[in-house]
């Protein structure tokens, strides 16, 4: 049992307090009552959606698989190619290892924000 | 339907859109949230019934959200806090002041039509009324629900430091709003 389980009667300081709610916890009234179960009933949305968690499931697939997709079939030594070319009186060079800690960075953010959204209640 | 746990009720209630079991969950659990929610109310029948309805029914559409770790009394409790806060924030209805006039005073005419244990009620609640919403749910379940300060941190979502700072404060707020109308009384 951890250490944060206080036990209430150790603490003279705030023994009547402890005693009223103590008191109070032994004579809780049982507030049972069908009609209070039938406004409930009542009022329940007849087909409540909840297939909410199962679709956002299927987009977070979608878009890994998307993500690895790209990965292999992109060719980002061209498509670096082009845009240095587009900017004008600069050189850039980048090799294959930086290419791969970008792509790699860029798919664990995608993965990261897909779990995230997979997660969240 | 009585003799089945909830974990099957949620179950058929969630794979069946069976109502019945969700009726059963209803039955089983509607008093203790009724009476947590009065005492978060001050007291407030009305309110709190009103309340617990709306989280019963929030529950039934977040049912296929429950997981099962933690007890289905403490996910329901935790969407009846977030109910009322919703509520607290709409009408701004935060903490009460510790009223002059002691508490037997103010409730003469009614304490002597209420039973002891109903007055009892009315009286923590009343106490529980000077807090401000977080720190009333803490000590509602640390003192009433004797729920430990983990346990707390789980089903209200917020971290053991603030439960255990809520818990000393509050107490201390309690104990102090109890001998003041104590003295006033004398």
């Amino acid at each position: 049992m951890t250490q944060d389980n206080t036990n209430l009667s150790q603490d003279p300081e705030f023994a009547e307090l402890d005693a009223l709610f103590a008191r109070a916890a032994t004579t809780e009234p049982v507030l049972h009552d069908e009609n209070f179960t039938k406004i409930v009933v009542n009022r329940l949305p007849i087909n409540p959606s909840r297939a909410q968690r199962k679709a956002i499931s299927f987009d977070v697939v979608g878009v890994i698989i998307g993500v690895i997709a790209a990965y292999f079939m992109f060719d980002f030594g061209q498509f670096w190619a082009v845009i240095v070319d587009l900017i004008p009186e600069y050189t850039l060079s980048i090799d294959v290892s930086q290419l791969i800690v970008m792509g790699a960075i860029s798919l664990f953010g995608f993965t990261g924000l897909a779990g995230w959204f997979a997660m969240r209640d | 339907m009585q003799n089945l746990d909830d974990s099957l009720l949620i179950e058929l209630a969630v794979g069946n859109n069976d109502q019945r079991a969700y009726t059963e969950l209803v039955n089983r659990h509607q008093s203790a949230l009724r009476y947590s929610m009065r005492q978060l109310t001050d007291w407030n029948e009305a309110l709190a019934d009103d309340l617990t309805q709306d989280a019963l029914i929030q529950a039934f559409k977040e049912l296929h959200r429950f997981r099962g770790q933690a007890k289905f009394s403490s996910w329901l409790y935790r969407i009846g806090y977030n109910t009322f806060l919703q509520y607290v924030r709409k009408k701004q209805l935060n903490t009460e002041p510790i009223e002059d006039q002691p508490l037997q005073d103010q409730h003469a005419e009614q304490a002597m039509s209420e039973s002891e244990d109903s007055a009892l009620h009315k009286k923590v609640a009343k106490l529980l009324a000077m807090l401000d919403p977080e720190r009333r749910s803490v000590l509602h379940l640390f003192l009433h629900r004797q729920h430990t300060q983990q346990e707390i941190s789980d089903i209200m979502g917020i971290p053991l430091g603030t439960v255990k700072t809520h818990i000393n404060r509050g107490r201390q707020a309690l104990q102090s709003g109890l001998q003041g109308w104590q003295e006033q009384a004398i």
